[in-house]
């Protein structure tokens, strides 16, 4: 006993961090473009540059005087303009088209010319029932009240493979915040992981939090899924969520809202792979996944959705 | 080449008419106090200077001119013995070797050069115990790692990559039975257990054909044979492990027993694990074993009989739980993982000249990932859920050799191996709702046929071929390969002790690892070769050159290969092995990679004197190609260092005391670094692009170890030793791997970021007992 205690001190008193100067390549500056291009809404993309791996982050990777431009089925569309608003913001009216594909090109001055590969904005919306029971006791956390929420997709939901997306947001009197879809452990899509991922998604402006009072971004976990993993019709996609707010007294949420949505597969895997890169000790064992960009000349991602958002009853 | 070949047979044979006065003496040599049979003993005519080896179960054939020559019986450590006036003696001879003192200097007058093939490597269980190893754990794979053209992993592995080749890639034999798993807690020490072994030897040039199946290299691990003249035994104490060996005759001189037991002291870890009780909490435990026993019984002077076996087992466990209210829940995700293996093996002096052995052979590597969920709620009825994995592999085989000594200057080796494989590639048992079950049915045989032909053959005072050749068939599912594999060794000896070599092999590997890139925390998947997925193969040449200086015991070896591998599979970046499902994956991974490796490896050893040791150098470069990796571009393997250096000696102070120590220099190994950062609105930090695959280098890895070891009589005159020592003296910060952190800066005030490497092993002191009664 008296060796182990001391074998474990050892170790885990062992661990060192130490700074490191390696040589690491970089190509130089290049275009960042970012956006998701959403049916039914206006155009918004950020242009900004990327900068070495190592060192000082730059103060300023915003490119004001970008050229970006817009490409919609093979012929050039809108010149987007630098927004007043949002710094690295590039913006139009334009309201995108479901079914339509779209490229983006941007350059600027001293960066290479970067385009996108073409971003089909998907057409068809997933049809779903869904089925809520209030506090029900099994749950993952037994000190705060679950709702169980069943989600039937219909068969014709998985006849083609596309990728689904799930962000729950619930209302309270004074606040707005995303809730967290906690699969049931009967949940096949849930327990398969190259059937499912998360990300993270900004739900509203910087605003001043209620509660706290200090300036943040609400920003709500998405969960991506895999048509192909759907269960049969008569098979729930099975989650806890929460109803109520943390903070005492908790508060019953006047309405929860699903974001159910359809979007590329290019989202769905470079979700896949920041959630699944590996962190501290993996790195040990887990080489770093390529980046995945469909920016040609350039990093970044352009992905499109289609959403529709159901209030749950 | 084959004329030239029948040729050179027919006038070894036509010799051996011609001198047809001659006297052919065989026998086995065996150790004199404890009856182990001695491998690699050199059996000599003194005037002649003609001489052979005893093979793995001590056995020799040996022809001299007449019977006025005399016989020289020699063994490293142990006093020779000569033979004369035959004309009294009955064959087969039973010679017996004694130890020689500590102070007894046994000379060496002929190199173990002269007669082992390119690249093979014969190292002493005495010289393994006596490195100095992290935690004071003797491991027979780290020593070996210690040697030209192997290295280890990350700090404190003990996967080998031998030639650039990876773990899987070599052939892991005990008792001649194939172990796949050959690690504990996560590759810091190997299964095997140092007490229950005889001896090591190393094949990683020109193979004999009568080992195939792995591209890189054989390792040969022989367990002793037990005491069959007193019954004895040795009890270690040490910081990690606590081991036990017990040995004795079962009828003296004629049958013995060995078992060896070896418990990891972290199995005392459940027992301070917080207990479960109301609230919320985490439990993980993990523990190990390693159980070898083994009995023979030589049931007269030509028969023997040996039966082994070895079991050997990890299991760790996590599990999350909670109790409020009176329900309990419990999430508990495990690994377990190990190996059981028998041989049963039954050896025949048919006559002077023709000795045979047949082995039946189990071995089965079990590899599970164990999901669990329990909920106990008064009122309902108890919810389990459960998902277990398997990637096992199972082998029952058997192997016939027969050994044929026509004369001293023609050995011939012949045989055929036969294994049944059962493999389980990702069989899944599970009670989710929709997930199927196949753990009973899921498993996916294969057959491996190979018949083998070995030849020694002198073609004259100086010059030796080793020709082989070996021919495998391998049936999977509906699939059959054929596949030749021609052996060929050179060997020149030259004047003044000088030895020149080549080799030329060619290697087929029909069983591919997936594995979490060999730090052995379990879940390695043992896959077969399918009509998707073709068998490796790999082709290698080798040139050598040896000299030895006998009176001051040095013998130095130089050494230049290279190699060539085609039809390696990789798995792509991100792949989970639990998604990974029994039906697809030889979809999945990635198939038709090309290696290429070549280096030069140097040593010099010294087995003379109080002071000995040895010290190893290679320089190497080991390439992949994959269409699917890195753009289709070359790129380094992860382990491929181009510079590896170590320094291996130990000092004899008196009758009682040994210094030790032992230095390791490598280039840091090849590692994934970021060639861009950028921003993203949804993340406030930056995130790190990753293109080229290994297209950086960890910093150089270096470390000295030393040990120094007491030997003890104690109570009743019973031998021990005690052994401590430091590992990482000059405490170096060697990194484990690399991550980046983020860095507030205030003057200016901005963020950094800064590339940091995590080390784990600072200096550590070791101290371990050994008492043997």
């Amino acid at each position: 006993m008296k060796n182990f205690l001391v074998f474990v001190f050892i170790f885990f008193s062992a661990c060192k961090n130490t700074d490191l100067n390696l040589t690491i390549p970089y190509e130089g500056d290049k275009l960042v473009l970012w956006g998701k291009l959403k049916a039914g809404e206006p155009l918004r993309i950020q242009v900004t540059k990327s900068f070495n791996a190592v060192g000082v982050i730059p103060d300023d990777i915003t490119i004001p005087n970008a050229t970006v431009v817009l490409f919609k089925n093979g012929k050039q569309y809108v010149t987007l303009s630098y927004s007043a608003d949002e710094a690295g913001i590039y913006v139009s009216d334009s309201l995108v088209e479901a079914g339509a594909t779209y490229i983006v090109k941007a350059s600027a001055p001293t960066l290479p010319e970067a385009e996108s590969m073409p971003v089909l904005v998907p057409a068809e919306l997933p049809e779903v029932t869904i089925q809520r029971t209030r506090n029900v006791p099994s749950g993952i956390d037994q000190d705060f009240p679950q709702d169980l929420l069943n989600l039937y997709f219909t068969e014709q939901s998985r006849q083609t493979e596309q990728y689904f997306t799930l962000l729950l947001i619930n209302y309270y009197t004074k606040d707005t915040t995303s809730t967290s879809l906690n699969g049931t452990p009967d949940n096949m899509l849930v327990q398969e992981e190259d059937c499912h991922t998360w990300a993270t998604e900004k739900i509203l402006s910087p605003r001043i939090d209620p509660i706290s009072g200090l300036m943040n971004t609400p920003k709500a976990s998405v969960f991506l899924m895999n048509s192909k993993c759907l269960p049969s019709p008569e098979i729930p996609v099975a989650f806890y969520i929460y109803s109520q707010s943390f903070k005492t007294p908790p508060e019953t949420a006047l309405r929860t809202d699903l974001k159910i949505g359809v979007t590329t597969k290019e989202a769905f895997d470079y979700a896949k792979l920041e959630y699944d890169q590996p962190e501290g000790l993996d790195l040990l064992v887990l080489p770093p996944q390529r980046a995945i960009t469909n920016i040609k000349n350039g990093y970044g991602l352009i992905s499109a959705s289609n959403e529709k958002t159901i209030t749950i009853p | 080449m084959i004329r030239l070949l029948l040729v050179t047979v027919l006038l070894i044979f036509f010799n051996e008419l011609a001198f047809s006065q001659k006297l052919t003496i065989s026998g086995t040599v065996r150790d004199a106090a404890n009856g182990e049979i001695l491998i690699g003993a050199t059996v000599s005519d003194s005037l002649a200077q003609d001489g052979v080896q005893t093979n793995a179960y001590g056995f020799f054939s040996l022809d001299i001119p007449s019977k006025d020559h005399s016989l020289k019986v020699s063994f490293v450590g142990y006093a020779p013995v000569y033979i004369r006036d035959f004309a009294q003696l009955q064959f087969p001879l039973n010679i017996k070797l004694s130890q020689a003192n500590l102070l007894q200097e046994v000379k060496i007058t002929e190199s173990k050069h002269l007669r082992s093939p390119i690249g093979s490597l014969i190292l002493p269980m005495d010289k393994i115990k006596a490195i100095p190893a992290l935690l004071g754990e003797a491991d027979v794979l780290k020593a070996l790692s210690l040697t030209p053209g192997i290295s280890t992993g990350t700090e404190g592995s003990a996967g080998l990559y031998v030639r650039g080749g990876t773990p899987d890639q070599n052939l892991i034999l005990l008792d001649e039975v194939p172990v796949y798993n050959v690690m504990h807690l996560g590759g810091f020490f190997s299964v095997f257990n140092p007490s229950s072994l005889k001896s090591v030897e190393l094949y990683k040039g020109a193979f004999p054909a009568r080992y195939g199946g792995r591209l890189a290299s054989v390792i040969n691990l022989t367990m002793k044979d037990g005491n069959n003249k007193k019954f004895g035994g040795e009890v270690g104490i040490g910081i990690l492990n606590q081991n036990l060996t017990l040995e004795g005759p079962i009828i003296k001189n004629k049958a013995s027993f060995i078992v060896s037991g070896r418990v990891s002291t972290l199995g005392l870890s459940s027992l301070i694990a917080s207990a479960k009780r109301s609230g919320y909490g985490e439990t993980r435990k993990y523990n190990f074993y390693d159980l070898n026993a083994k009995i023979n019984y030589q049931l007269n002077k030509t028969d023997q009989l040996f039966l082994s076996f070895y079991s050997g087992y990890d299991r760790f466990s996590y599990s999350d739980w909670s109790a409020t209210k009176g329900r309990d829940t419990e999430t508990t995700v495990g690994q377990n993982w190990g190996n059981t293996t028998g041989t049963l093996r039954y050896s025949k002096v048919f006559s002077q000249k023709l000795f045979a052995r047949i082995a039946l052979l189990y071995t089965k590597y079990n590899s599970q990932f164990i999901n669990n969920f329990d909920d106990v709620n008064p009122g309902q009825e108890p919810v389990n859920y459960f998902r277990n994995i398997n990637a096992g592999i199972e082998d029952i085989g058997s192997k016939i050799q027969f050994d044929y000594f026509p004369n001293n200057r023609f050995t011939l080796k012949f045989g055929l191996d036969v294994v049944r494989h059962a493999f389980s590639p990702f069989a899944t048992k599970s009670n989710y709702n929709g997930f199927y079950d196949n753990f009973d049915t899921g498993k996916l045989p294969a057959t491996q046929l190979d018949a083998f032909v070995d030849s020694d053959i002198a073609l004259s005072s100086y010059l030796s071929l080793n020709a082989g050749l070996r021919y495998s068939r391998y049936q999977v599912r509906n699939r059959t390969f054929y596949n030749p594999e021609p052996r060929i060794g050179l060997s020149w000896n030259l004047p003044y002790h000088w030895t020149l070599k080549s080799g030329l092999s060619v290697m087929n590997q029909y069983l591919h690892l997936l594995t979490n890139n060999g730090y052995g925390f379990g879940y390695d998947a043992w896959l077969p070769s399918t009509d998707k997925v073709r068998p490796s193969r790999a082709s290698q040449i080798s040139a050598g050159l040896y000299k030895t200086l006998p009176k001051v015991g040095l013998e130095f070896s130089l050494e230049v290969y290279s190699k060539n591998m085609k039809n390696l599979i990789d798995y792509p970046d991100g792949t989970n092995f639990t998604g990974l499902l029994a039906e697809s994956w030889d979809e999945v991974v990635v198939k038709n990679g090309i290696g290429r490796v070549s280096g030069l490896e140097f040593m010099v050893n010294r087995n003379l004197g109080k002071w000995n040791g040895w010290i190893s150098y290679t320089l190497s470069k080991s390439e992949r190609k994959f269409a699917e990796i890195n753009h289709g571009d070359w790129y380094p393997m992860k382990y491929d260092r181009r510079h590896n250096l170590s320094v291996t000696s130990s000092y004899t102070i008196g009758e009682k005391w040994k210094l030790s120590t032992s230095f390791i220099y490598q280039t840091g190994h090849a590692v994934t670094l970021p060639e861009a950062a950028i921003m993203t609105e949804n993340n406030s930090s930056p995130k790190f692009i990753y293109d080229n695959k290994n297209n950086g280098r960890m910093p150089d890895f270096h470390r000295l170890d030393i040990g120094a070891s007491k030997a003890l009589t104690t109570y009743r005159n019973r031998k021990a030793e005690l052994r401590f020592g430091f590992y990482n003296v000059y405490n170096r910060k060697n990194p484990l791997y690399l991550e980046s952190k983020n860095v507030r800066m205030t003057n200016p005030v901005s963020t950094k970021i800064v590339m940091k490497q995590v080390s784990v092993f600072p200096i550590l002191p070791y101290i371990g007992y050994t008492l043997k009664f």
